[in-house]
């Protein structure tokens, strides 16, 4: 950081603070990466309609019931946590962050995150989907109200006036936060359902909707890039933060998520569907959270490889190379059998 | 003071009308594709950032001469987003059919304008990925026109 990083209304005192009168002048710009990821997500901006869902009418069809249930099941889960990112985001994050650059790219994700929600309502207009049944869900099922309950408590927590962002405990808050709604939320949950929902594609059923998701997975990767460039540059700025002991609790609040997880996905397939059973999707969970906790500097724990390969991230995009590798005839077998 | 006492029997009977169940809640409707939001496409056409540029090739709003454009770009993760934009149209996918990066020919075999001949051009690509994804494009039924 050099002074003339320093915008000409402050001195420098990092990314995070809530003075409201500071942070109001974008130029110059102090954290770049901010700057560019708003910018590739302007570009990226899309709308649902664009895509035909109605196509896909026929495919919806002809899907087993235990597809259908599962295409439920993701919409029970995916609608409502759009919005709990928005406000985790609107209580948790934006009140704290100081930097007019980290505000643009704020705001264009909650735009994203609304969108998103009504990508998935658009779903739910477009197929014959219990509605009533899909909305109930995300309270009434056990292991997916389990994941919303521990999302919730993080961001209440956000909203306590007691939270003091300029101490140690406060930045933790923040920091905790972070972690559970974009490293685990979105880094996690969301990609482990991405992958569900894009095997519907990998077999032949429901392309357009494959086409949503596409779009959404291209707007998650920024969110998650942003997400833990926050979380990176708040422990470089503040060395007092990283204690071991808030370190092993991070690193706990992760493994319990992959726990979550893996009932959530029991519930999910029960019996197996299009050769997914919930074996493969967690080994897939826990691929993800080694990631996930790589990139936050733990290494791996799990070290597990990734059972879908087609689903590997390039470009921040998902590719068509190794789609197709997860023909693979022992899960099949077992997705059969349950 | 109440806050209820803002509202007529009136509104509140019009409030409650517009939130009525069954009632799709959206048309679910973009902005139309105005000369601005196409001129807005050929700028980030034009990028040096090859992300920015890939966005321009992902959108439904992508004017086709800037397909056109973007199908020759030196980035193949460019080319490959204009490989899967389903308003390429048939000669585009064509041409980047026969692109050096297996990525960009296996896009153009999964993207649904594809055309039968065209994965009869693919299908006996040198690449195992590319065939792979000719294999699984020609599982879905045949539409109108020779698609996919």
């Amino acid at each position: 950081m050099t002074q003339t990083d320093v915008r000409p209304d402050q001195t420098f005192r990092g990314i995070l603070g809530t003075g409201i009168e500071e942070g109001l002048l974008l130029k110059p710009v102090t954290y770049q990466w901010a700057m560019d990821l708003y910018d590739q997500a302007v570009a990226n901006t899309w709308f649902p309609n664009e895509i035909q869902l109605g196509e896909d009418l026929a495919d919806f069809e002809r899907m087993s019931a235990d597809e259908r249930a599962a295409l439920t099941h993701l919409m029970s889960y995916f609608n409502p946590n759009e919005l709990l990112v928005n406000k985790a985001l609107a209580f948790g994050v934006y009140p704290y962050v100081n930097a007019a650059e980290c505000h643009l790219y704020l705001a264009k994700q909650m735009w994203e995150e609304a969108n998103h929600c009504m990508s998935f309502e658009y779903v739910l207009e477009t197929f014959p989907i219990d509605r009533a049944a899909a909305y109930e869900s995300h309270v009434t099922v056990p292991s997916m109200a389990a994941k919303e309950e521990f999302e919730v408590r993080f961001i209440k927590r956000m909203t306590e006036q007691t939270l003091d962002i300029t101490t140690t405990e406060g930045k933790q808050d923040f920091v905790r936060n972070l972690v559970a709604y974009n490293v685990i939320l979105e880094g996690i949950w969301f990609y482990s359902g991405f992958m569900v929902a894009l095997s519907f594609r990998q077999r032949n059923l429901l392309r357009n909707f494959g086409s949503l998701v596409d779009w959404i997975v291209r707007d998650e990767s920024l969110h998650l890039k942003f997400g833990m460039n926050l979380v990176l540059t708040v422990l470089e700025e503040n060395p007092d933060v990283a204690t071991p002991e808030f370190a092993d609790e991070i690193k706990q609040m992760i493994l319990d998520a992959v726990e979550m997880e893996e009932a959530y996905n029991r519930d999910l397939l029960p019996n197996g569907i299009l050769g997914l059973n919930a074996d493969y999707i967690n080994t897939y969970v826990k691929y993800l959270a080694d990631r996930r906790l790589d990139e936050l500097g733990f290494g791996a724990h799990y070290g597990v490889a990734n059972p879908a390969k087609w689903m590997a991230a390039a470009n921040d995009t998902l590719q068509l190379v190794n789609f197709f590798e997860s023909t693979n005839t022992s899960y099949e077998v077992n997705a059969r059998q349950g | 003071m109440s806050c209820l006492g803002f509202l007529t029997a009136a509104q509140r009977e019009a409030l409650a009308a517009s939130s009525a169940a069954g009632a799709p809640l959206s048309t679910f409707a973009s902005p139309a594709a105005s000369p601005g939001k196409t001129r807005r496409v050929r700028s980030l056409a034009g990028s040096a950032d090859a992300r920015i540029r890939e966005s321009a090739a992902l959108s439904a709003h992508a004017p086709h001469d800037v397909l056109t454009v973007l199908a020759g770009d030196p980035i193949s993760s460019v080319r490959a987003c204009v490989a899967r934009n389903a308003g390429a149209g048939p000669l585009l996918l064509r041409r980047l059919s026969g692109d050096p990066e297996a990525v960009v020919r296996a896009w153009v075999a999964a993207n649904p304008q594809v055309t039968d001949d065209v994965l009869q051009l693919l299908i006996g690509d040198a690449d195992p990925s590319v065939r792979a994804v000719v294999e699984w494009a020609g599982r879905w039924p045949a539409q109108e026109g020779g698609t996919r």
